[in-house]
Parts: C-alpha cells; sequence; structure tokens
C-alpha cells in the first residue's frame, strides 16, 4: 500500500510533530489549509510542542530601528529573526539570510521570554502608549496608560514558576523623592498597574534590564553628585526589589552590557587594549548573597571583519559563545561568535535588513513561541 | 562476530542488519533490550522500498558515529569535518520522489528514529505553499472563499 495516497492514515500526533520542526512562518502559512489544520495548530497542546522544539533551536532576534525620513513620518522598529548556526559550522552559515516579521512605531524596546515591551503608538490613538508584543506573529496589547511628566524605562520580566509575564514601569518625577516604581502583571482578566512601596531611590537608570532565572537587573546611579554605582535586582515573582553595589562598572558603564552568563548576571565591555587588539572584560555575580563581582578579561583573535568595525556585546548563547554586533550599520552586516574556551572568533554576515537603517540590536537565545502573555501551565 | 536482526518488509521480504545498525531505532531498541526480536520483526507498514533507505540511513550513520570517534584528535576547532559531509549524504539521501519521502517519514516516526524524522519532515515542507500542502496531504479544501481571506488575514505576517 502507498500510504501517500491516503491521508487518513497519517496520525494526527504525526502531523503535529512534523509542524513543529518548522519555521514559524510555516506554521502561520498552513492555519489555511484546511479547518482541522487550523484548529490543531491553534490548540494549547501545539503550542507547547512547538515551544519546546524551538527552545532546542535558539534563534538572533534582530531589531532594527530606522528613523523616518519626512518630517511627520515616525521612527519604526522591525524585527528579523536568523538561526543561530550550528556547531561545526559549515561554509554556508557564514552568510544568513535574516527572516522579516513585524514592525511597530517605536525607538526602543525591552525584551524577555520572546516578548517585546516598548512605548509607542497604538491603533487606536495618537498618544503614546506602552505595548507589549509577539515580535514573531505581531500580536499585541495595549497597556493601561500612566501619566508621565518624564521619559521613563519599562523593564519586562518573566516568571518562570507562575509562568508569567510582569511589567516593572519606572515612575519618574521632577523630584527624586517621590519617584516610585509601578508593577503590572499581563496576562490576567483586568490589567492594571499597582504601586510597590519598598522600591529604591536611585538617581538614573544607565543601562537596559535583564531577566534572568525570574528576576530583572539593571544599572543606576545611587546618587547624583557621588559616581556610585548599584544594580537594581526585581523579583519577578515576589515582587521584590533587591540594590547590588556594582562599583566595579564605574567608567565603564557607557558601554556595559548586562547578559546572561550561564543563568548568572553578568556585565561586559569592549574596548582595544594597549597592544590594539579587542578585550572583553567581563564581571559576573557568581553569589547574589554575597555581592561579589569575579572578573574576567578575554582577548579576541585577529579578524578582519571586526577590525573596521565598532561593535557591541549582545549576549552569551547558552552554548556559553559571546555574540557581538556592529553598533554602525554599514553594509555587510556582521555578527561575531567568540568561543572562550577554543579562543575562536567567527564572523557571521546577515543580509535582508533592506535601506535606512539607523541601528539594529541584537538578542541571543530567542525563541519562537505562538503563545502570548498566558502559558499553559504544563 | 556481531549480533544480526532480521526485519521483514510487509511484502514479507526479509533484511538482515548488524544489531548497532537496528539499534539506531528507538522502537527495535526497546524490543531488544525486552528480548522478543527471536524470529525477526515483523513491520507490516513498512515496504520493501523504503526499508532498504531506511537501513541505508541507520548504517550511514552508525558509520559516521564510529569514524568520529576513531579521529577524535582530526578536528577542526568547531568540531568534525566529517559532519559536514555526513550533512550533505544526509542532503542526497532525501532527494527521492514525493510518495517515497512521505513513507520515509512515516516509518521514521513508526521506528522512532529522531534524525530521519527530522530531515524528512523538513524537506516535505521546506517552502511549500498552502496549494501544495493540500495536494500532498490530500487535503480539501473546506473554507469558503471569504473565510480563507479571513484566516490569511489574521496570519499576514506569515505571508510577509
Amino acid at each position: 500500500m502507498n500510504r501517500a495516497e491516503n491521508s487518513d492514515s497519517i496520525p494526527i500526533d504525526l502531523i503535529l510533530e512534523i509542524f513543529s520542526r518548522l519555521p514559524s512562518k510555516s506554521v502561520g502559512r498552513f492555519h489555511c489549509v484546511s479547518k482541522l489544520w487550523q484548529s490543531m495548530l491553534s490548540c494549547p497542546y501545539f503550542k507547547e510542542l512547538y515551544l519546546t522544539r524551538s527552545s532546542t533551536r535558539p534563534r538572533l532576534l534582530f531589531v532594527v530601528h530606522s528613523v523616518g525620513e519626512e518630517e511627520e513620518e515616525e521612527d519604526k522598529l522591525h524585527f528579523y529573526s536568523s538561526s543561530q548556526p550550528p556547531i561545526p559550522y559549515d561554509k554556508s552559515s557564514l552568510v544568513v539570510a535574516a527572516d522579516y516579521h513585524t514592525t511597530f512605531p517605536s525607538e526602543r524596546c525591552s525584551y524577555a521570554s520572546g516578548l517585546i515591551c516598548f512605548r509607542g503608538k497604538g491603533c487606536s490613538g495618537e498618544e503614546a502608549m506602552t505595548l507589549i508584543c509577539n515580535p514573531i506573529t505581531g500580536q499585541y496589547a495595549e497597556l493601561p496608560k500612566v501619566i508621565m511628566y518624564i521619559p521613563s524605562t519599562a523593564f519586562l520580566g518573566f516568571d518562570p514558576i507562575d509562568k508569567q509575564f510582569k511589567i516593572l514601569l519606572e515612575h519618574l518625577t521632577y523630584s527624586s523623592a517621590t519617584n516610585r516604581h509601578l508593577i503590572l502583571t499581563l496576562g490576567v482578566p483586568k490589567l492594571g498597574w499597582r504601586s510597590d512601596n519598598c522600591y529604591p531611590k536611585y538617581y538614573g537608570c544607565l543601562s537596559e534590564g535583564i531577566c534572568i532565572s525570574g528576576v530583572i537587573y539593571y544599572l543606576v546611579r545611587a546618587r547624583y553628585s557621588k559616581g556610585v554605582l548599584e544594580i537594581v535586582c526585581f523579583d519577578v515573582r515576589y515582587e521584590e526589589f533587591k540594590v547590588i553595589e556594582a562599583q566595579c562598572f564605574y567608567n565603564h558603564h557607557q558601554t556595559l552590557r548586562l547578559i546572561n552568563y550561564k543563568g548568572k548576571l553578568g556585565g561586559i565591555t569592549g574596548n582595544l587594549n594597549d597592544s590594539g587588539a579587542i578585550e572583553l572584560r567581563m564581571w559576573v555575580l557568581h553569589d547574589v548573597g554575597k555581592q561579589e563581582w569575579s572578573e574576567y578579561v578575554y582577548t579576541l583573535p585577529e579578524n578582519d571583519d571586526i577590525k573596521l568595525h565598532d561593535f557591541t556585546v549582545a549576549g552569551m548563547t547558552t552554548r556559553g559563545e559571546f555574540v557581538l554586533s556592529m553598533i554602525d550599520t554599514f553594509k555587510p552586516f556582521y555578527v561575531f561568535y567568540f568561543n572562550p574556551e577554543k579562543n575562536a572568533l567567527r564572523s557571521v554576515e546577515i543580509q535582508g535588513f533592506g535601506e535606512d537603517v539607523s541601528s539594529v540590536e541584537v538578542f541571543v537565545d530567542h525563541v519562537e513561541d505562538f503563545n502570548f502573555l498566558r502559558r499553559e501551565s504544563s | 562476530m556481531s549480533k544480526k536482526i532480521i526485519f521483514e518488509s510487509s511484502e514479507g521480504e526479509s533484511f538482515e542488519v548488524d544489531e548497532a545498525v537496528a539499534l539506531e531505532c528507538q522502537t527495535i531498541k526497546n524490543m531488544i533490550e525486552d528480548d522478543c526480536t527471536d524470529g525477526g520483526i515483523p513491520l507490516a507498514n513498512v515496504n520493501s522500498a523504503t526499508l532498504t533507505k531506511v537501513i541505508d540511513y541507520c548504517k550511514k550513520h552508525v558509520e559516521a558515529a564510529a569514524a568520529a570517534e576513531a579521529n577524535a584528535g582530526d578536528k577542526d576547532i568547531y568540531g568534525a569535518n566529517k559532519d559536514i559531509e555526513l550533512k550533505t549524504w544526509d542532503e542526497e539521501f532525501v532527494k527521492v520522489d514525493q510518495p517515497l519521502l512521505f513513507d520515509l517519514m512515516l516509518a521514521a516516526n513508526f521506528l522512532i528514529i529522531p534524525g530521519l524524522l527530522d530531515l524528512t519532515c523538513k524537506t516535505m515542507m521546506r517552502g511549500k505553499t498552502v496549494l501544495q500542502i493540500r495536494e500532498i496531504f490530500h487535503i480539501k479544501k473546506d473554507y469558503t472563499d471569504a473565510e480563507e481571506a479571513e484566516v490569511r488575514k489574521e496570519n499576514a505576517w506569515a505571508f510577509e
């Protein structure tokens, strides 16, 4: 019997197995095949299966910022993703075409566990508001408005135990004595901001936030006059703040990037050393309780592509490679993988970002997920 | 002399393979562990043509794994060059007609050969349009044009 002639003989389980191995776009397209397939691909079981499978093939997420040319035209963020090349590298993985996903009108965003949070115009009005979106599918939700006089930062966090996203919003006022934080839990029926009374006092935020294992971290300047630096830690689940001394970042905070170093918080910066080689300097917080930072220095091997450009450290993959990306957006655009154990540096050219690109931000280990805000408890 | 396992295809043809090759199939591995493989393993839903290919695949992957182990020193800094060869071999392996590819996928699913299932699934669906998928899976369109347009709109991100 030729099984291909009889599609009834294909078990549904197998069809789901097939789809869980495909790129997100194919899955989106095949909703149109039939009503049965549409319902199969929308069911929670499949979404969880897809999430499990896509966790084993993490991607790079690119946030491409383009500035409007005309005066009325607004800035836009375009989301792209590409595969992280497998080890061993084959020749073809040295040039990778990025897949285009979505575009939103905004300038900057915060990232956690596959979702993006940013300030931008919603579909309904003129006023800027805070939005949360899935950059792969473009699904988004508008958050309740907060009246603010000073632009402030929103940090997105994910609590892996209750599988809940929360947003921490700095609510700044002209007097630092009255600054506070607002918190909002996503995916609940009634969205609302609440205020936390035990928030830390600081003068200004100096870095992007990063969420690692249910804790949001960001670098702040503790007081105006002195260069005292601290890391604010916010436990997403218990909604508790903690402040950690971070004086080691003094003089480095302008180029500092917070990264997930094997589940620990790391701060990393790249510079040229005296002999003209590129040096990565990293501080890792191995024990939050002891508040001790360990310092590591890596000198990158020679590489012609990286020498000519300014670059930033985007993060570290779960495989233990640092990912560096170009700051300027001259073509060609490169990302670099540095393996500290093997002292090996590889450059990969990323194609397909189009014209009018003013900057590209890269997030590592992006997992494609069709769930939006609410994940099934497993 | 390694132990042999005998497979029997849906046509009743016998295939003798080394136990190491048969162990690539999780389903067979379980049977061997439970010691119920004497007198051959009948595979009523795998035909001879498909089974030949499946055995080829398992053999190649067993050999490649053994070679990689033997030449553990002969690697570039990022891993074995052999892995790239194997990837190329895989790509050639699935250059078959659609019905055979389909049968290979079903066999990989039934015998539980994760690498082969992954390979056949991706090859089968790569770059296919909605129409082609309906053809391959023999699915009648049950949407009205308006309904289909609506679903397409909801998933517009996937068509860009």
